[in-house]
């Protein structure tokens, strides 16, 4: 089943954090011979011993100069341009032909930028990023948001499916970018208008476990009051794991995208001021679920059951 | 104890006609009011209702007075004033039930003003929609200063509803349905705006929903509302726009009145306001995302 010698294609992968140390793990135990940077070169070097058929480059450079596929999963775009463009970078030993296939949450204006420059040195760029988190890594049930032209889409799908349980292709470069942060920023709006609604409400006097349990059986239902009131705020736990930084970046790359095709999107644009107040206030490396808190500060209310944490009611 | 309550419904709209014909299938005695005698007639003739033109013959021998109205006003107005008001027909003991989506803080005071009468009082709106009236299946909120009032009448809401949710003192279960329909408004605006930048980007609006749907960005807007009624154009969720710009209203000033700085609820009420204005209160709730573009 995994053989060494088969024909696919030599995959390099940049970025071991806890995204890419289970995708590439996943794409190594499908049979594709690996090649893996990351800035912590100890990561690699790790990784590599623990893999079949897999070694650990010293720069992006490198990686590219073995790799027909070459994989990012980085922190922003920012980092994913660093990585093309510095000195011992990815452009620094790209082959012709070689594709890009970008799962961060990138700027789609920078991966366009990329596409062009990759186009003119005769290689191709899929943005593909992904939801579902570090368990989602874990269990190949990524769900992958795809941008780029049919042919590369069709050329990274086995790799995708490798990591993933989900592939939806929405258009050219840059599209996966910018349904990724379009679904942030909608995540992050139902979190903020849940935390308003459940302040007011226990003000008044109800019971705010009770409030998410008629939420979720009725209209105003998300996947975040499902899945994060009880579990991490009526606890006065706050720890979701996604950083509330992370949050604020993908608002302001939808908020960009607003400015850029000339949309008024008045609620999100305040959305994202709130957010970033809360981001100020809670610091660097703050949970998502600080936002609540951050809200509860505003509003002078504590979101906290008289009856202390409990279960969800069964649905 | 065991008699079978004697209902006096007040306001056969389109959620109150099918909530009578579900009280009279489960075998309750419903006497029926409303402004417009067609409506107490054709349930007269076709499901046994009694019609009634005044408060005295409403009034008697009543248990429950059930009342469907468009805003809490409407409920003080029957119950106190007009024509001197129902409720100095109610004999002591008989417990209101108001299942409209009314103001809470003035449900608190409707609440005191019945019991200095000796009358219970209990709120109760409903989520579900015209066709959860119809079907039997309103998830309904209830609140009452005394939770026996509540016992009291749980065989109505048995017929009625599927669901029943305690919440606490008088006037939770307005605040509750308010502050509900609150966060899935934002939610539907939230939607509304990724898909307007989205499509005008290059993405398709449809792909958009599913992969929402698929991530952590869903919400029943997304999974109900938008997948099934906006991206198909079909746009009938059978909820008014005036009605959602009405309760999201209440759950801002609710705010507003409690000292509760939440700056998104004033927006979002905003929002709906606009749309409301630009499209009119009669058109259903989902098409406010035409009147957002329009302003694009």
């Amino acid at each position: 089943m995994m053989s060494s010698t088969s024909n696919l294609p030599k995959v390099g992968f940049i970025g071991l954090g806890v995204m890419g140390t289970p995708m590439s793990t996943h794409l190594s135990r499908a049979g594709y011979p690996l090649v893996v940077y990351d800035i912590r070169t100890e990561l690699a070097v790790q990784l590599a011993a623990e893999l079949s058929n897999t070694s650990a480059a010293t720069s992006p450079a490198e990686v590219a100069a073995s790799s027909d596929i070459i994989v990012t999963m980085l922190p922003n775009g920012e980092v994913v341009r660093e990585v093309l463009c510095a000195e011992d970078g990815v452009y620094a030993g790209l082959r012709p032909g070689s594709l890009l296939l970008d799962t961060s949450s990138s700027e789609p204006w920078l991966t366009q930028q990329t596409a062009e420059e990759m186009r003119a040195k005769g290689c191709s760029v899929v943005d593909a990023p992904v939801s579902g988190a570090q368990h989602g890594a874990k269990t190949a049930t990524l769900v992958f948001m795809v941008g780029g032209d049919d042919a590369d889409v069709e050329r990274v799908r086995p790799l995708l499916q490798c990591m993933g349980r989900a592939i939806y292709h929405l258009g050219g470069v840059g599209a996966g970018h910018a349904m990724k942060c379009l679904n942030n920023m909608i995540t992050s709006m139902n979190l903020l208008a849940l935390a308003e609604g459940l302040a007011v409400g226990t003000r008044y006097g109800l019971d705010p476990a009770v409030m998410t349990d008629v939420i979720n059986e009725s209209t105003g239902g998300s996947w975040v009051s499902k899945t994060h009131i009880h579990q991490r705020i009526l606890n006065r736990a706050f720890d979701d794991p996604f950083k509330l930084e992370l949050m604020v970046k993908d608002i302001g790359i939808g908020m960009e995208l607003a400015r850029q095709t000339g949309v008024p999107v008045p609620l999100s644009a305040n959305g994202q001021h709130l957010w970033k107040a809360a981001a100020l206030a809670a610091g660097p490396g703050a949970s998502v679920s600080e936002l609540v808190r951050w809200v509860e500060k505003l509003t002078g209310v504590t979101i906290e059951s008289a009856k202390g944490p409990r279960a969800p009611a069964a649905q | 104890m065991s008699a079978v309550l004697q209902v006096a419904f007040i306001g056969l709209g389109n959620m109150g006609t099918p909530m009578v014909i579900n009280l009279r299938r489960a075998g309750f005695p419903v006497k029926v009011y409303d402004r417009d005698p067609a409506r107490m007639q054709a349930l007269a003739e076709q499901h046994g209702a009694v019609p009634c033109a005044d408060w005295p013959s409403l009034a008697a021998g009543t248990d429950v007075v059930i009342t469907m109205l468009p805003t809490g006003k409407d409920v003080a107005d029957v119950l106190l004033h007009d024509r001197g008001g129902l409720a100095a027909h109610l004999a002591k003991g008989a417990v209101v039930v108001d299942m409209s989506s009314s103001e809470p803080l003035g449900t608190r005071e409707l609440a005191a003003q019945l019991a200095r009468r000796g009358l219970g009082m209990v709120d109760a709106p409903v989520s579900g929609a015209v066709q959860g009236a119809i079907a039997g299946t309103l998830s309904i909120m209830a609140g009452a200063d005394d939770p026996a009032h509540i016992d009291r009448v749980m065989p109505l809401f048995v017929a009625m509803g599927k669901r029943v949710f305690r919440t606490g003192a008088s006037g939770t279960g307005h605040a509750m349905k308010a502050l509900n329909n609150f966060v899935a408004a934002a939610a539907y605006a939230a939607t509304a705006e990724a898909l307007m930048i989205g499509t005008r980007f290059g993405l398709d609006d449809a792909l958009m929903v599913e992969i929402i749907n698929a991530s952590t960005g869903r919400s029943f807007n997304s999974e109900v509302v938008f997948a099934s009624q906006v991206v198909t154009r079909q746009f009938k969720t059978g909820f008014a726009m005036g009605l959602m710009t009405k309760d999201v209203g209440i759950a801002s000033q609710l705010g507003e009145a409690l000292k509760v700085n939440a700056p998104v609820s004033r927006l979002v009420a905003q929002r709906w306001e606009e749309a409301c204005k630009a499209r009119g209160p009669g058109v259903d709730q989902c098409t406010a995302i035409l009147a957002w573009q329009e302003q694009a």
